[in-house]
């Protein structure tokens, strides 16, 4: 082993940081060794040229000092850590995305509720009557806006409420509208799943921060005057002024 | 450019943050935690009240657990399922908060369990009978279970286990516990009756308390 060598290895030594080492080592050879090189072309003889060049890098322990507050072992330990985790979330990633499809993500997000009175018009439903909408709403973190209400059938006697719920809240899904009940002016109760005639249905087609919601309820033999639908968990509600049997509303 | 060894960690934190969210929106956004599935489950369902975690059953071996929480003056129970990290809540059943408070084990397509909430001091066993009663095939169906469970927490567990021996009537009871399953949501589309009483008892089994509901077709 030369002195240089020697030398090299006790400052190398004194760095913490061992991944860094060899890069260490071999930024000091070439110094060193462009140091030799100068000291021959002024004269000297390469025996003389290597102690002057080792003189003039210093003494080891306070050069591998230096390099060691230089060469930060807990930024290396960090930097190492930040390099393993980024690995190790590109693998996760990949297992997971090579599996689920992309497109379901956006078209959550992207998701507007299309104008359902244009979509029966083209699917040829017959709409007996409108029915005015009440006011729009806010329950719980969801904005409700009212998009249309009619009566689908006259026969069917089948009351169609569509509804638009809004939330910033985009990791939520849309409303659960299975917790509907509805009274009238007549006193029925509907409920889900009843057996009597008068039944209430809600459902939701789910964005992320867009989701149509539809409330779907089916009247007994005589027709009310009002209908009000309450939703028991979030505690709102709205009525909806039905128009006289065979009028207008 | 060449970036030091600072610039390149904080370089490193930002791309594994995006490839985690990425990771999560391809997910669906999924809550991460039981508590978390709940909570956003809860207001799902358009409730702004603070969710406060009662119990959590262990996960079982279909990897669900059931939870039971409260929001305001409402007892809930829900059942959250696990996938790896993924936890999703399903339906919640949500009742007014009494000393014995029944809840019935949502998201079940299996035989349940019935659950109990109770807040009556000293309670360290409970008894539960359920009765199940309703037609089926034109013939009346009559089946008790007589349950004992020790007190976890404030929480009584009554696993329904179904007493089937093998012979085609089995599916008759799996029926009639569905059924069950169903009335405790109102959805029963049977003409049944089911009958559960509970009594909770001191450690000397001195019955504290009893409490009994019908869960019928309206």
């Amino acid at each position: 082993m030369t002195a240089f060598e020697q030398w090299c290895r006790e400052v190398t030594a004194r760095v913490r940081f061992a991944p860094d080492r060899a890069a260490i080592k071999k930024e000091l050879t070439a110094h060193y060794e462009d140091s030799v090189a100068d000291f021959i072309r002024v004269g000297y003889d390469r025996e003389l040229a290597e102690n002057r060049a080792l003189a003039a890098m210093g003494d080891a322990g306070e050069v591998g000092k230096g390099l060691d507050r230089a060469h930060s072992f807990w930024l290396g330990r960090l930097w190492q850590l930040s390099k393993w985790t980024l690995l190790l979330s590109a693998m996760f990633a990949v297992a997971f995305m090579y599996e689920y499809q992309w497109t379901g993500m956006w078209e959550e997000l992207r998701f507007v509720p299309q104008p359902y009175h244009q979509e029966m018009e083209l699917t040829g439903l017959e709409t007996v009557m409108d029915i005015p909408c009440p006011e729009d709403f806010t329950a719980g973190i969801y904005d409700y806006s009212f998009q249309y209400a009619n009566f689908m059938s006259p026969d069917w006697n089948f009351v169609s409420v569509y509804l638009n719920a809004y939330t910033p809240c985009f990791w939520m899904k849309g409303p659960e509208m299975d917790a509907l009940t509805a009274v009238d002016s007549l006193g029925n109760v509907y409920t889900r799943y009843s057996s009597r005639p008068q039944s209430i249905f809600g459902g939701a087609d789910s964005g992320r921060l867009n989701t149509a919601c539809i409330i779907q309820i089916t009247l007994g033999e005589e027709w009310p005057e009002w209908i009000e639908v309450k939703h028991e968990t979030a505690g709102w509600s709205f009525r909806l002024e039905l128009p006289e049997e065979g009028g207008t509303p | 450019m060449k970036l030091n060894r600072k610039q390149k960690i904080i370089r490193n934190i930002l791309a594994v943050t995006a490839l985690l969210l990425l990771t999560w929106a391809v997910q669906g956004f999924p809550a991460l935690t039981t508590k978390q599935a709940v909570e956003w489950r809860v207001r799902e369902y358009g409730i702004e009240e603070e969710t406060e975690i009662l119990y959590t059953s262990d996960w079982d071996e279909t990897n669900r657990r059931d939870v039971i929480f409260r929001v305001g003056e409402m007892l809930g129970v829900t059942n959250v399922r696990k996938n790896a990290w993924i936890r999703t809540a399903g339906d919640i059943r949500l009742r007014e908060a009494q000393s014995l408070t029944i809840l019935y084990q949502t998201g079940r397509v299996d035989p349940t369990a019935i659950l109990l909430w109770c807040s009556v001091d000293g309670a360290v066993e409970a008894e539960c009978v359920v009765n199940i009663h309703g037609m089926l095939n034109h013939e009346v169906y009559d089946e008790t279970y007589e349950i004992r469970a020790a007190a976890e927490g404030r929480v009584f567990r009554f696993p329904i286990v179904p007493k089937g021996t093998g012979s085609p009537n089995d599916h008759d009871e799996l029926a009639m516990l569905w059924d069950f399953q169903n009335a405790a949501d109102g959805q029963s589309d049977r003409d049944s009756r089911h009958t559960v009483t509970v009594a909770v008892k001191d450690v000397s089994g001195n019955v504290l308390e009893t409490y009994q509901e019908i869960l019928k077709r309206e």
